[in-house]
């Protein structure tokens, strides 16, 4: 069937000839109604209907922000940015008590996390962890299993208790909860127009499922109380001791910036390869309340312009030395700070990136955290690109194809850039040698890399790989699980 | 001089350069109801627009977004070096130039279950 538009993703990686490119609207954008809810999730099922008559696959897109084609289909592509319904849980909703000011909150799915981050922050509220911008929906957050740098919390899935989705044209929507952690009553899932299914391995599977579990209209997640973290980033050489002390997770003993014997919430490192290995290391603490400490960043008057990536990776496939200027240009941008404090938003606010760039992210045990950092830093020299090397340090996730699965830690290295040649072999150098030095790994879903049928088997292991297919398979009729995939999908063999 | 063509390439190759952003505070841009004609999550909807007689006459201005009941969230004024070159050497007489504008997301009050 003819393509009638071009869907291009935020960071220009992925462009996509669309049957049907649906912009999704709620009735009345002024109120988040129960009613307004129940009628847009109506129109989904029309469509997943209509891409059934059709024989073509269905998918939702939220802020486009994965690097991958992972939500995209030459079928019929639902824009949700403006499903951002939110409502607030009550206790006489809930199977179980919860704390004062620790309700969960039901979040239509196209919400973005900064959308999310407002509404929370007016109830006393915050995410317990996010990525490290905003753009995203928590739909399409989730299903690609985005990360912060929450050592002792983990990723996204890991607030997320309950997932309303859409898996058929016709009959009632699912609603989905562990059913060793229930969450809203039956009465209130009826209600909303959906049938309860309680199911642990299906639900872990159904959290980063990159749209093949269905169309997510909506999830319930568990809000940490409102929090502040406060911090350095520093110049830091990191010794023998430093790494045997982070990959032990013996934090007092890694001697970080203003640690005084705590463990960070968030911990990161970045090497500039191309600046003679300038190494920074950010720490970031929680605290309940704020501390006395400068705000998170002034406005500068200089800033990087939009074409900026897309002139850099032109120079840098052009000009071997030109790589080496930028990276001078980088240590600017990322300057060390001390003591600063502010909320979870003000750090991992808005993204500046902008034009075409190039990020992948590879997870791995935290006892391998150095050799990869190594091996990707390595990677960067070999091929001299525009790019920087970063780690941070997340608890293991309950999904089944969550990228951060690794214990007790996984540590994530990530080669991001500007795109060009330099910086695409750059990746795919890393990824080959962390298969070649046989290290248990995991790719994230929404960031480049080179998985295949057989790559996939390989980094998250046959068993999860089938529990998540089987999953699947309870959940999808038979006749509609092609209208759930994509190419995507059908080359990692997962579609049937 | 090598590297000004390279970067000159670049720009032509990609998206263009010299691009100008005002943003609205606080909130996050969306697709608007026509997006099925601009469905680039990166650039939004965009157009580009003749200014002739050093703006006496403006052509190809694009209708007013269709962003439901709310407003923009952003607009772009992006030159790319043949627009530049067209109105250098036109002196201002024709003057190109690519608009981009991304709708703002709703921002719904809450509501309960009941």
């Amino acid at each position: 069937m003819p393509s009638t538009s071009i869907w291009t993703n935020w960071h220009e990686t992925v462009s996509q000839p669309v049957l049907r490119f649906e912009v999704l609207s709620n009735a009345d954008e002024a109120r988040s109604t129960i009613a307004g809810y129940k009628v847009t999730n109506a129109r989904i099922q029309r469509l997943i209907g209509e891409a059934a008559e059709k024989g073509v696959s269905i998918r939702a897109v939220g802020g486009g922000w994965s690097y991958t084609r992972v939500a995209a289909t030459d079928g019929i592509m639902l824009a949700t940015e403006r499903l951002n319904y939110r409502f607030a849980l009550q206790p006489v909703d809930l199977q179980q008590p919860y704390a004062p000011g620790r309700l969960p909150v039901l979040l239509q799915c196209g919400i973005s996390i900064a959308d999310v981050n407002r509404y929370l922050a007016k109830r006393n509220q915050a995410v317990p962890t996010s990525g490290a911008s905003n753009g995203q929906t928590i739909a399409g957050a989730l299903s690609t299993g985005t990360h912060g740098g929450a050592i002792q919390f983990g990723a996204i899935p890991e607030y997320v208790v309950a997932i309303h989705l859409a898996t058929a044209p016709d009959g009632r929507t699912v609603w989905l909860e562990r059913a060793s952690h229930p969450v809203l009553r039956d009465e209130v899932i009826e209600a909303l127009g959906a049938e309860p299914r309680r199911d642990d391995a299906l639900f872990n599977a159904a959290l980063v499922s990159f749209g093949c579990f269905g169309i997510i209209l909506g999830v319930v997640i568990e809000p940490a109380g409102s929090y502040f973290l406060h911090g350095s980033r520093a110049v830091y050489k990191l010794s023998d001791a430093h790494w045997n002390a982070i990959q032990a997770l013996d934090y007092a003993a890694a001697e970080l910036p203003l640690a005084k014997g705590r463990t960070p919430y968030h911990l990161e490192l970045l090497c500039n390869v191309l600046d003679n290995d300038r190494s920074l290391v950010t720490a970031l603490y929680q605290e309940a309340q704020r501390p006395q400490a400068g705000p998170v960043k002034a406005d500068g008057s200089i800033n990087k312009g939009d074409a900026a990536l897309d002139v850099i990776g032109a120079l840098a496939g052009a000009f071997k030395g030109s790589a080496a200027a930028f990276a001078k240009v980088l240590s600017r941008a990322y300057a060390p700070y001390e003591n600063i404090a502010g909320t979870p938003p003000e750090f991992f606010s808005d993204t500046s990136t902008r034009g075409r760039s190039a990020a992948t992210a590879v997870g791995v045990p935290v006892g391998r955290a150095r050799e990869v950092f190594e091996i990707a830093c390595g990677s960067l020299r070999d091929h001299q690109a525009p790019a920087l090397v970063s780690m941070r340090f997340v608890k293991p996730t309950k999904a089944t194809l969550g990228f951060t699965m690794h214990q007790p830690v996984t540590a994530i290295t990530e080669l991001d850039g500007a795109f060009s040649t330099s910086t695409r072999a750059a990746q795919q150098t890393l990824w080959k040698r962390v298969r070649e030095a046989g290290i248990p790994h995991s790719f994230h879903w929404g960031k480049l890399n080179d998985l295949n049928a057989q790559n996939l088997r390989l980094a998250y292991g046959e068993q999860r790989v089938s529990d998540w297919i089987a999953a699947r398979r309870r959940l999808i009729r038979p006749e509609l699980r092609r209208v759930f995939s994509n190419p995507f999908a059908e080359s990692l063999g997962v579609a049937d | 001089m090598k590297m000004l063509v390279a970067a000159a390439a670049a720009c032509v190759a990609t998206s263009g350069c010299m691009q100008y952003r005002q943003k609205a505070l606080n909130v996050m841009p969306a697709p608007s109801s026509d997006a099925a004609v601009c469905p680039d999550m990166s650039h939004g909807c965009g157009k580009t627009v003749w200014a002739l007689g050093w703006g006496v006459v403006n052509v190809g201005e694009p209708p007013a977004a269709k962003c439901g009941d709310v407003g923009l969230a952003e607009v772009t004024v992006r030159s790319m070096p043949l627009t530049f070159l067209v109105s250098a050497l036109t002196v201002g007489l024709v003057s190109p130039r690519r608009i981009e504008w991304k709708c703002a997301a709703p921002t719904p009050t809450e509501g309960t279950l009941h």
